[in-house]
């Protein structure tokens, strides 16, 4: 039986909760800022 | 480009214009990018609008108070949600602030030395338990005494002593109270939260107080963690920072305090089969609830540390000067998205037409606990420089 495609259209659903991804996101950023790949963010 | 199946239903979790109301369709990453983009024109047009009057009464020599972006980002929000409304297209992505409001937080540990945390946080903590008690006590007594139902009385008391809505749709599950209840919690502590916007910078004014006891203030007593960011910020930079740092110690609680309501539903024989067996594994309930951006902070923390260590070696560890800056403006980025949020969110209509009793219990709890919380900061501050 052919598995069911996702559509773009799917809705977003996550074993992660909102608060682990927001630590996902800035810890990414402030790596790439260690790593000097993000030199300066202006204000 | 990430699948929608690795993405988390942010509107589930956060429902933003009618408060403790389930969201009618689901969101997509799409779905959220309207909504994102709202946010980042409105809090864009309170940074502009600081800007630009700043320059203006400048270059005019008139004198005139900066007003930062924070309050535009928040009056410009207010309008659009109370006159021509926010399309549907926009709500799922309005509905990230708090997303936006947690990564802000996590890069703000940046602006803090470990030993500052353990030196604030701990008067934070103190302070954060004699406001605890004392607010869940009156509330709960207040609800009583109004005649509210055991659930919302608890909710109102929960929300109002830890950490706002996110303490209340927490405490919903643990508690088995309906949706209805919750509704009104939240109404109730987020019309006082918005109130909270514009009483407290004046209060603080008016009493001279300095951005650290009036930070620490703003979060040991506004509820919510996305107000008593904006109230901190609303009075200076160095505020917003200490509101964030007490506001902090009080989520840290959420996860104890929900399960000890937990424990004592269970024991009285109200809490229904899902709830008990919710509480049968104590440590992964208390990881379950345990707010993870804490974690994120306190590591961005320890590497600020580090680096501003004197030893070269551990210092090429942290972050160097010109990266700590870098951090801090990606805070204030994210809390630019927040702060529109917040205004977007606040829907007057929605918030009063909860009926009075609710909100009056709420209003006499708030100005009881921000009146013992002032005189506690004041007292603190008496004895040890804030």
């Amino acid at each position: 039986m052919p598995s069911p495609t996702k559509s773009p259209s799917t809705p977003i659903q996550s074993r992660l909760s909102t608060d682990t991804w927001a630590v996902i996101l800035s810890l990414s950023l402030a790596l790439l800022i260690r790593l000097g790949l993000l030199k300066s963010v202006p204000w | 480009m990430a699948t929608s199946a690795d993405l988390p239903d942010l509107r589930a979790e956060y429902p933003p214009h009618a408060p403790g109301r389930v969201p009618e369709e689901k969101s997509t990453l799409l779905g959220l990018l309207p909504g994102i983009a709202l946010l980042a024109i409105v809090g864009y047009a309170g940074k502009f609008v600081e800007h630009f009057l700043n320059t203006y009464t400048k270059a005019h020599h008139i004198t005139f108070p900066n007003i930062e972006y924070v309050l535009w980002a928040i009056l410009f929000g207010i309008l659009i949600s109370n006159t021509v409304g926010v399309p549907r297209i926009f709500r799922a992505g309005v509905a990230t602030y708090e997303f936006w409001l947690k990564a802000g937080i996590i890069v703000l540990g940046a602006r803090f030395i470990l030993g500052d945390i353990v030196k604030l946080g701990g008067i934070s903590l103190i302070l954060v338990f004699i406001a605890f008690a004392f607010s869940l006590t009156f509330m709960t007594w207040l609800g009583r005494t109004f005649n509210l139902g055991p659930q919302l009385t608890t909710l109102l008391a929960v929300g109002s002593s830890v950490c706002g809505v996110s303490a209340i749709i927490a405490m919903q599950g643990a508690i088995d109270a309906d949706e209805e209840d919750s509704s009104t919690a939240i109404a109730a502590i987020l019309a006082l939260g918005a109130l909270s916007l514009f009483t407290f910078p004046l209060i603080g004014h008016a009493l001279h107080m300095s951005d650290r006891a009036y930070g620490l203030w703003a979060g040991l007593a506004v509820d919510n963690t996305a107000e008593a960011t904006a109230a901190g910020a609303l009075y200076s930079d160095a505020a917003g920072k200490f509101a964030v740092l007490a506001k902090t110690c009080r989520n840290a609680l959420i996860g104890f305090v929900v399960l000890a309501y937990a424990i004592q539903w269970t024991r009285k024989g109200l809490a229904s089969r899902a709830a008990t067996a919710r509480i049968q594994n104590k440590a992964a309930f208390l990881w379950n609830k345990f707010p993870k951006f804490v974690l994120g902070f306190l590591f961005i923390s320890l590497l600020a540390t580090l680096g501003s260590s004197t030893n070269p070696t551990i210092a090429a560890l942290g972050f160097n000067k010109s990266q700590l800056t870098a951090l801090g403006n990606l805070s204030r980025w994210a809390f630019l998205l927040t702060f529109a949020g917040v205004g977007l969110r606040t829907n007057l209509k929605d918030l009063f037409k909860q009926g009075a009793r609710p909100f009056i219990v709420g209003a006499v709890g708030e100005v009881a606990i921000a009146a013992i919380t002032l005189l506690l900061i004041l007292g603190v501050n008496h004895f040890y420089t804030l």
